[in-house]
Formats: structure tokens, sequence, C-alpha cells
């Protein structure tokens, strides 16, 4: 497992803290995190619907367990990406790096890494915590894709399907195309992908 | 990352033209295309071991079930 040392938003503060960045985490990673996410997950949820948050200012994630996606991390087209700060998982993310090419001119047909799931800790979203610990998880994370997009030879492509309360992240600050509502997807969502240009453009305002 | 460790591979002809064309298509290096294809293999081998099926689908969408590994 290798690691590198990124900085994030301390919402306590206002400022940026150092936190550390791995890009190869084992299943037991998503394991542990899992134990940690998952009640507050659940308990926030339930929260707000007892509150009487509308349905569509519920999170519509809340039934995610990294622990149920783990296995994937023992065969060698997964990869698990996480940032760590004051000794907890503060997001995680996992990535396909074979089986999935570009749709989007001029990159039709070359290889890209598809993120199947990505996601900031229950405490750090805005969706389930009035007061979010730690903020620009999921744009680091977004940027470790890209990065390992690069490594892989794929220069930057990338393509995800998102839940409709994160298409303006996806569409709006990582730059991504949206490529609309992908009927073959079990849940009907959105396809975006990243295009090799529009990935340099994002890390040149990364 | 891990240490990597080196190999060599002997290809036929044939075998060596469609990596070339391959890496060419695809614009990756061939070390590139060879580590993607053990990456499918293992993956759709897991997938099968695990009773799941593999298709191709024509733009008819018509299935054909096809044999692999």
């Amino acid at each position: 497992m290798s690691e590198q040392t990124i900085q994030i938003i301390d919402h306590g503060t206002g400022g940026v803290v150092d936190a550390i960045l791995h890009d190869e985490l084992d299943a037991l990673a998503l394991i542990e995190a899992e134990k940690a996410w998952g009640p507050y997950r659940i308990e926030a949820t339930r929260r707000l619907i007892k509150n009487g948050a509308p349905p569509d200012e519920q999170p519509q994630h809340w039934h995610w367990n990294w622990e149920k996606k783990s296995s994937d991390l023992n065969l060698l087209a997964y990869r698990g990406i996480g940032i760590e700060c004051e000794g907890h998982m503060q997001g995680l993310m996992l990535l396909r790096t074979a089986g999935t090419i570009a749709t989007l001119n001029p990159d039709v047909g070359k290889s890209l890494v598809y993120v199947p799931y990505i996601e900031s800790a229950p405490w750090n979203t805005k969706a389930l915590e009035p007061h979010p610990r730690f903020g620009g998880i999921g744009i680091r994370l977004f940027e470790a894709a890209v990065r390992v997009s690069m490594a892989e030879g794929y220069k930057g492509r990338l393509g995800l399907h998102s839940l409709p309360q994160a298409e303006r992240f996806y569409r709006d600050i990582c730059k991504m195309q949206d490529c609309g509502l992908d009927a073959k997807n079990p849940e009907n969502l959105r396809y975006f992908e990243l295009t090799h240009d529009a990935s340099s453009t994002f890390l040149k305002e990364a | 990352m891990a240490a990597k460790k080196t190999m060599t591979l002997n290809l036929s002809p044939a075998e060596m033209l469609a990596l070339e064309r391959l890496a060419e298509q695809k614009e990756l290096s061939k070390t590139a295309v060879l580590r993607q294809a053990l990456r499918l293999y293992q993956l759709i081998d897991a997938r099968l071991a695990d009773g799941e099926k593999l298709f191709f689908e024509d733009p008819e969408e018509k299935k054909a079930q096809v044999m692999v590994l």
C-alpha cells in the first residue's frame, strides 16, 4: 500500500490540514472503514427521515456498504483508494482499470478508468451532517482517479454513473461530459465521461 | 506501489503483430495491453467461476452466449 501527503479542508478551523492518500487499499481497509461509516450513515439517514426531510434531501447512497465491495479488491482489475486523517478514513473510492472504453470523440474505443463507487465519510457529507468535519474529499479522490488513469496510460480518461445528487459536482467541478441517462444501467443513472483533453484542464485547475 | 518483476515473453510473429496493432489502436504500450488483458482474464474467470455468464450483444440486441477461457 503506497501513500502520499495531501491537504484537505478542516471545517473546524477553516484552514487546511494534512491527510494521507492511500492509493492501494486492501479489502481489510474497506471493512474497517465500513464499521465506522455504516452505523453513522444509517443513523443520520434515520434522523433525517424522522425530522421530515423530503425524499430528494435524503442521501441516495444511504444503503452503500463498503464491506460488500471489499472482495473486488482481490481482483487485479480493481483498486481501492482512500483519504485518511486523524486516524480515520475520510473518503473512499473504488476504481476498475480494465474492461471499460471511452464513448466520446476523439477517445472512442480507448481504455479508461471506471469509478464504480466514490464516497466521503458520512460525517463529511452535507446531506447527512449539518456541520461536516472535513471538506475537499471528493475532489481530491477524483484527482487521484485522474492520476491513476494517467499512470495506466489511459491519459486521464474516466467514466462513471452518477447518483442524481452528485451530477452537478461531476459536470461543473470535475469537467466531465454528461452523456445522458444510460438505459443499460441497472439504476438508470446518467453516465459521465472525462476525456483526455478535459482531464488536462481539470488537473491544471485542481 | 509494489516493486514490479520482469519476465521474458516469447511470442510468434503473428502474436507480436496482434500485440503491436492493439497497442497502436488503443494508444497503449505493449506492457499496458498485456497488463489489461491479464486483469480482464482474471475478472472474467472469477465471474464465470461464480456462475455468471458472459455475453456479446449485437446492435440489434440479439444476445449470443460465447464460450471463453
